[in-house]
């Protein structure tokens, strides 16, 4: 009952924003050349799914993310496991992980076009360098969540290495792990059309830099309410395992 | 029991030393700690905290090395833990929060690789053993304290160890439910008839579960004082105001706090 009347309270916000923005350019609240109506920005979404040249641009953006995330979420939760680990690595590394860290990845983009032109693998590697320090203190926190006596007590029982890992280790991290793979995912997206928009030839992040340049808002917002889509529901997705995950291998206190 | 006239010596330990940290900082945890324990002997240690009672049984249980000396389990060195001879029960239960306390009980069964049906046959026998054969597909955070505990000891009785050590077990029980387990414990041990080594920092509880109770001094941590219990078994709860306990329990109290020579 309750549950109900709050996913009714959810869609019904929904509806509220999206009454608005169809009436704020229809009643002229606000100028429709910048905010076009909901209805107008839908129609030239579907006009874009049916472009052969969009699509091409949907594909390349859709493969540097995967390709990105792929790659990165794996390395830097390796990385994050290897120095939570080890006491010495972190002392050794942390403070240098903390400062990359702080430092906004954007200032290097320059740097990365005249080293790997405008192509996929500039995409693919601005965002990598962007997410890799966003997801490493996840990796070292998820070792960190690993309680020692449940490792102790295994050990007493007979554990192997390789089974301390297995049958400890990696269900007490994967509530954290999932939490990382989450993020990593987000800043894959946010990474690569950061990037596209910066320089590219193919990719969504692109068309959106040259439909604002030709104040063509409804392309414009279509591209933007896709990405936010896709990134909404990938998210939505993740949290479902992340959640899944913490009931199943945390100790409700 | 077997025609041996003299039980087996389960445990045999012979000048054990530890020391932590090198150089200046370092410090004695414990110090020419000999002990000898028969097959079938309640043996408890008690002592300050601080004293490395922990410690001992932490070597004993291979969970940790000794500086210098020797540890004999059945006549084996110790370096490593022998899950097959040694079952471990800790201060806090350690179950595994996303199993079952069945699945709990059949952990050391699993990381064998042990068949399924065994497996279950097993763990059904110890929840009986423990008193809870209701309580099988519960998850650790749906049983209390002192549940918790004892599917922890069935956990550490499941490969038929011939020796149990425990480590405080009863320590953040209150004492109601203290009390139950230890007249809980003692009968689970005569009917599996293992080696027990109890460690706690309770006085009373040493004396009332033990046949021998070995006293502990901290700095460095070393044994001062064997002192066996003469109260009949089997213990009854009543037994813990009774004279005889009340005086071991006075001796060992003056061995700890008393001006030590």
């Amino acid at each position: 009952m309750r549950r109900w009347s709050v996913r009714a309270g959810r869609l019904l916000t929904l509806a509220v924003i999206a009454v608005l923005w169809e009436a704020a350019g229809r009643l002229h609240w606000v100028d429709p050349d910048f905010l076009p109506p909901l209805s107008k920005v839908l129609l030239s979404l579907w006009r874009l799914l049916h472009d052969a040249q969009f699509l091409t641009d949907l594909r390349v953006t859709v493969a540097e993310c995967l390709f990105a995330f792929v790659l990165v979420t794996p390395l830097a939760l390796g990385c994050g496991f290897m120095v939570g680990e080890s006491r010495k690595l972190e002392r050794m590394l942390g403070p240098a992980l903390q400062i990359l860290l702080t430092v906004p990845k954007s200032i290097f983009l320059p740097v990365f076009v005249l080293m790997l032109g405008i192509g996929f693998a500039q995409k693919v590697v601005y965002a990598i360098v962007l997410t890799f320090f966003i997801v490493v203190p996840t990796g070292i926190a998820a070792v960190h969540s690993v309680p020692r006596g449940l490792v102790v007590a295994a050990r007493a029982f007979g554990a192997t290495r390789a089974q301390l890992y297995t049958s400890i280790y990696v269900p007490a991290m994967a509530p954290l792990v999932l939490g990382g793979m989450r993020l990593g995912l987000i800043f894959a997206v946010h990474g690569v059309v950061f990037a596209e928009m910066y320089g590219a030839e193919h990719g969504i992040g692109r068309d959106i830099m040259l439909w604002g340049e030709q104040f063509q808002m409804d392309y414009l917002l279509a591209a933007v309410l896709l990405i936010v889509v896709f990134t909404v529901v990938l998210n939505e997705l993740m949290q479902l395992c992340e959640n899944w995950s913490r009931s199943r291998f945390e100790a409700a206190s | 029991m077997t025609a041996a006239a003299v039980p087996h010596e389960v445990i045999a330990a012979r000048a054990v030393y530890k020391s932590f940290g090198i150089g200046a900082t370092s410090f004695a945890a414990l110090e020419d700690v000999s002990l000898s324990v028969r097959e079938g002997q309640f043996i408890s240690i008690v002592g300050p905290s601080g004293c490395g009672k922990s410690t001992l049984l932490q070597i004993i249980a291979g969970l940790s090395t000794a500086t210098r000396g020797e540890i004999l389990i059945d006549g084996e060195h110790i370096t490593s833990p022998r899950p097959d001879k040694i079952g471990v029960v800790f201060q806090e239960p350690l179950l595994l929060p996303w199993k079952t306390a069945a699945e709990n009980i059949e952990f050391p069964l699993a990381l064998r690789h042990e068949p399924t049906a065994r497996r279950r046959q097993r763990s059904q026998d110890l929840l009986d053993l423990v008193g809870l054969r209701e309580s099988a597909q519960l998850y650790p955070h749906q049983l209390s304290g002192g549940m918790k505990q004892r599917v922890a000891i069935a956990r550490g009785l499941v490969r038929d160890p011939r020796l149990l050590l425990m480590d405080e077990p009863f320590a953040a029980l209150d004492e109601q439910t203290r009390t139950r387990m230890w007249s809980e414990l003692l009968q689970i041990w005569a009917r599996s008839r293992s080696t027990v080594l109890f460690v706690t920092h309770s006085l009373i509880e040493a004396v009332y579960l033990a046949d021998v109770v070995l006293v502990m001094a901290t700095r460095p941590g070393r044994i001062i004082e064997r002192l066996p219990v003469d109260l009949p078994r089997p213990r009854t709860p009543d037994m813990v105001g009774s004279e005889v306990l009340g005086q071991l329990r006075n001796r060992i109290w003056h061995l700890i706090a008393g001006p030590q020579p």
